[in-house]
């Protein structure tokens, strides 16, 4: 066996890092653990540091099991990055939850390491092992607050319909086995070569699509997100939204693109379907949420639609918008949730009435969720915009203009629910006008994820550009 | 010598039983059984294809799904404890506290 460790150093390095953090959590006192957050985001700028040092390695090892692109280094950054947001927002949140232990940065940790395999899994037997990995830390970190009944209840409803969705994939993985003898995308490429359309195929077609719909909180697999995203901690609603969504997208695109890619005609419609119903269901039920983690909930069903236009469209078009879009919407659901957390630190509320007036009460808090909420619906001049462009681009090229059409009008309707929030954030008098405190590191990060999502909204040549180039490696 | 056909049906079977279980049962516990049941028909289906293509890829999988069904049940029960404490209850339509 063929065992390139340079390849992995940097999952070695957030490996460690993690048991580190375990260690050092039995050694202190009990008390204040936010030095271990800290350490934590310490090591996985290490950790990005180390990753960019040895992306020029690339190739399979591990049997083809593990496989260093592009594409990889590109994932493996935007999740290190959603890991630093991730751990200090919940180190922001520490007091909050009772007996909180060292264990949740940790954990959070290994959702990173484990979306880390994921986006280099090359064969279906790694891609289950790192999905079950991050789903199983998840299900923990759900129900991390134990005292709280919607926690728990959170925790146990995303366990259920999880395993039952990685049971669905599984079933779907057999049949694709059983069609082609093989579990590793390049062989499975290698032997739809020239083979007819068979069964076994579809079965198993259908199934891994549904089963991976789980991950992405698309249709048919999409009923845990609302509940999970309202009961979870923050800090992990903002891990689901960002970081499990774009784990789920690079899986899908590896096994529909490098994979299947040979028989796109006969899953382009199925695709786009659950895509348009996806767009549909997710914006059209955003409208009467009261709650603003449940609104970002069903909005981050809507988002799973546009992105799974990407995968409709099948070229290095739709891939590369795929990339470009998962990286706005990280710094939008930063910015947003760390709002979040922040007000929620204040008020002790998540309902959207409690919002009323914010922009008098803590002008940067306000303009926060502008910004991210309006990138998170895609208003020009904003990321957002410039990665929905590119989505519906890459689907009109490819002649689904049905669905290009359905992604506009819901870019309409999101715009609309989206700005309902601004507007009692805005125009609407507080009903206490106490102002809310926001720390000067706070502030700082709140001002730069802000600008980030405006660069990328205004000058989004050189990031673009980097997407459309190492979506090439995965036909 | 038995067929492929024969292992895929009995498979089928087992993996029905298992999503009517996960979808109509109201026992929690009833439906983490339940789960157990689809990985295990997936087990047999995959023993059979890897026997049937001669190929180790198959049986090589079934080790990891056993393994990781065992994590997850193990999680999941814990869980279930977390849930009984705070509810005193194990059925499924009881736990409806966040609706809007």
């Amino acid at each position: 066996m063929d065992v390139n460790i340079q390849m992995f150093l940097p999952e070695i390095v957030v490996a460690f890092l993690a048991f580190a953090i375990l260690a050092a959590d039995l050694l202190k006192p009990r008390g204040e653990r936010k030095s271990l957050a800290r350490l934590g985001i310490i090591g996985s700028l290490v950790a990005i540091n180390v990753l960019v040092l040895t992306a020029d390695i690339s190739g399979t090892t591990l049997s083809g099991l593990f496989i260093q692109d592009g594409v990889s280094v590109f994932f493996k950054i935007l999740f290190l990055l959603t890991g630093i947001f991730i751990l200090y927002m919940a180190q922001e949140y520490e007091e909050k939850i009772k007996n909180f232990k060292g264990e949740f940065y940790a954990l959070i940790l290994f959702a990173v390491l484990a979306m880390m395999f994921l986006a280099s899994s090359n064969d279906f037997i790694s891609l289950y092992v790192s999905l079950e990995f991050l789903a199983v830390t998840l299900y923990i970190l759900a129900c991390y607050t134990k005292e709280e009944s919607v926690s728990v209840e959170a925790g146990l409803k995303y366990l259920i319909t999880g395993a039952l969705a990685s049971g669905v994939l599984l079933y779907g993985i057999t049949y694709l086995y059983g069609a082609t003898g093989s579990t590793e995308f390049s062989q499975i490429k290698l032997a739809l070569n020239g083979k007819n359309f068979s069964g076994f195929l579809a079965i198993g077609l259908i199934l891994v699509v549904l089963g991976l719909s789980f991950k992405i909180a698309s249709i048919p697999f999409h009923v845990w997100a609302p509940d999970v995203y309202q009961g979870a901690p923050t800090p992990i609603t903002a891990l689901l939204a960002a970081g499990s969504k774009a784990a789920g997208f690079v899986m899908l695109m590896r096994v529909m693109f490098t994979a299947l890619g040979s028989i796109r005609p006969h899953w382009v419609l199925f695709i786009s379907v659950i895509s348009a119903l996806t767009l549909l269901f997710g914006n059209l039920a955003a409208m009467p949420q009261k709650n603003i983690k449940r609104m970002l909930a069903y909005a981050g069903i809507g988002s799973a639609g546009y992105l799974l236009m990407g995968i409709a469209a099948g070229n290095t078009l739709g891939s590369g918008a795929i990339m470009f879009y998962l990286l706005t919407y990280l710094f939008a659901i930063a910015g947003t949730f760390l709002a979040i957390v922040i007000f929620y630190n204040s008020e002790g509320s998540d309902s959207i009435d409690a919002y009323t007036g914010l922009s008098r009460r803590s002008p940067i808090l306000a303009a926060t969720l502008f910004i991210g909420l309006l990138s998170l619906a895609g208003v020009p001049p904003l990321g957002g915009f410039i990665a929905k462009l590119y989505l519906i681009a890459a689907v009109v090229k490819e002649g689904l203009i049905w669905l290009a059409v359905v992604g506009v009008l819901m870019a309409i309707a999101a715009m609309y629910y989206f700005l309902l929030v601004i507007k009692r954030i805005y125009l609407w008098q507080p009903k206490n006008d106490t102002p809310i405190k926001v720390s000067p590191i706070n502030k700082a990060l709140l001002y730069s994820i802000n600008i980030a999502t405006l660069v990328l909204g205004i000058y989004p040549g050189p990031f673009t550009d980097w997407v459309m180039a190492i979506a090439k490696v995965l036909f | 010598m038995i067929p492929l056909s024969h292992y895929l049906i009995l498979s089928f079977i087992i993996f029905t039983i298992g999503i009517a279980g996960v979808l109509l049962r109201r026992n929690i516990i009833i439906v983490l059984m339940s789960l157990e049941l689809i990985f295990n028909s997936i087990n047999i289906s995959l023993v059979a294809f890897s026997h049937f293509l001669q190929s180790m890829t198959g049986r090589l999988f079934v080790v990891f799904t056993i393994t990781v069904a065992a994590a997850e049940v193990a999680v999941g029960l814990a869980i279930l404890v977390a849930v009984y404490r705070q509810r005193k209850t194990v059925y499924v339509e009881e736990l409806n506290e966040m609706k809007h």
